[in-house]
């Protein structure tokens, strides 16, 4: 019989972020998988990417801070709202622009100012392939944080902490980026940005399937150890996960530039995500999962498996 | 309207591969599964994504688009409670493949390719 078997498949990467994503969340967090046709009109939506489900604190963060911003949004998630990089990494490429626009159209139901994605995939992919006629831009969600720095700065309280900063630079949209990023860190006050010079990652982003060298990696790390860092600050969520195991041998902790954020303004949050990475034990890990798992109704092998892929990546 | 068996060809060309046929306006999509044919819209209910190249688990198939998983022995019920997908009736009579249809029209092959099947995760 003629047929094909794929290692990595769209069942595993979508259920996982669907299963993940809802099993790491904050309690209470929410996003929609589409917008009715006619939606009425939001002026920023948040664009919580396939691999992104697994950090969904990244995106928590973002709704609170836009809630204290007093600005209108939608969160959009789910493999409903695709860049197609996934079709792409599959092995489906002339899927790619067609799961893209999908996923524009989809967003330009609500006739927004902005989509503010947490991927620099999804970013580099929809900007491919610009929607004629949208009413957005679509841009890194640190886009927005600097537009509104100005009113972000008076609520902010110090957050004494020395941190690295580790950066991608290979695109001027990363390049871009990383100079958002940075003057969101240099607006916290307390917050001490120690000179690195190990702290480049490679590529886009530190990706599961290209991530930063090993060597490069524990270099970052020896460096920020040695100058007495307290946090490695990540631009983004793909470069949180890879890191995070890091501290196990280090002592430093990988945060996500949101995070020192979220310290600033005095808004809680929690890393799932982390905890789970840092216990370094998968059994460990599902016994912490087991009853949201059975309160969710999950098989907990197939959930076994996702995080084996997602987790301990 | 009067529903109508239509052919779409020799039971013996099916086997392991994913079929897509024009008929009418529709496109609908045929495969083997376990011995056993199942015929289904060729685009998926939610924004119309390319059924005939859908991960096979069992009888549960996966729209490549967005992951959508439909059931197709329990009536191409979407299992995380979406849309469901239109499912046909099949029958082999005499080695040839019919699907009861809405209205006679002739079945147009479109593509034919290897199915996806994957082992376990349903």
């Amino acid at each position: 019989m003629a047929t094909t078997l794929k290692k990595r498949t769209y069942t595993g990467a979508f259920e996982g972020a669907r299963a993940l994503g809802r099993l790491l969340s904050p309690e209470g967090f929410t996003w929609e998988t589409e917008l009715p046709l006619r939606a009425r009109h939001v002026p920023l939506i948040i664009h919580i990417s396939c691999n992104a489900h697994y950090t969904t604190f990244i995106a928590y963060i973002a709704q609170e801070i836009l809630k204290r911003l007093q600005l209108e949004f939608v969160t959009l998630g789910g493999p409903e709202n695709c860049c197609g990089s996934i079709q792409k990494n599959l092995g489906d490429g002339d899927l790619q622009e067609e799961v893209a626009t999908k996923a524009l159209l989809g967003f330009n139901r609500a006739r927004p100012r902005k989509v503010l994605s947490i991927c620099p995939d999804c970013d580099d992919v929809f900007e491919q392939y610009p929607l004629k006629g949208g009413s957005f831009v679509h841009t890194n969600i640190a886009d927005l944080f600097v537009e509104y720095l100005s009113g972000l700065k008076p609520m902010m309280k110090p957050v004494e902490k020395r941190v690295v900063v580790h950066f991608h630079d290979v695109s001027p949209s990363r390049v871009r980026d990383s100079e958002r990023v940075m003057a969101i860190l240099e607006a916290i006050p307390g917050l001490e940005i120690l000179p690195a010079k190990l702290a480049h990652g490679p590529g886009i982003h530190c990706q599961t399937v290209h991530p930063m060298p090993p060597q490069d990696q524990a270099a970052m790390f020896a460096e920020a150890k040695a100058l007495g860092a307290d946090a490695i600050v990540v631009p983004y969520h793909s470069c949180y996960r890879q890191h995070i195991k890091m501290q196990l041998e280090y002592g430093v902790e990988t945060q996500h530039y949101f995070g020192l954020l979220a310290m600033a303004l005095g808004i809680p949050f929690e890393e799932p995500f982390k905890a789970l990475r840092l216990t370094d034990d998968l059994e460990t890990v599902m016994g912490m999962l087991r009853p949201k798992i059975a309160t969710l109704g999950y098989d907990e092998d197939t959930v076994r498996s996702y995080v084996e892929r997602a987790v301990f990546c | 309207m009067s529903a109508d068996w239509v052919t779409v060809g020799a039971e013996a060309d099916f086997a392991g591969t994913m079929r897509l046929f024009q008929v009418g306006k529709r496109k609908i999509a045929v495969t083997q599964v376990d011995g056993e044919l199942f015929a289904f819209d060729g685009l998926c209910p939610h924004v119309a994504g390319p059924m005939h190249r859908a991960e096979i688990v069992g009888t549960i198939i996966t729209c490549p688009f967005h992951a959508w998983r439909f059931d197709l022995r329990e009536g191409g019920r979407e299992i995380h409670g979406y849309r469901p997908l239109p499912v046909y009736e099949v029958k082999v009579e005499d080695g040839e493949v019919y699907l009861l249809l809405g209205a006679a029209e002739a079945a147009t092959a479109l593509e034919s390719r290897p199915c996806v099947f994957l082992a376990g995760q349903a």
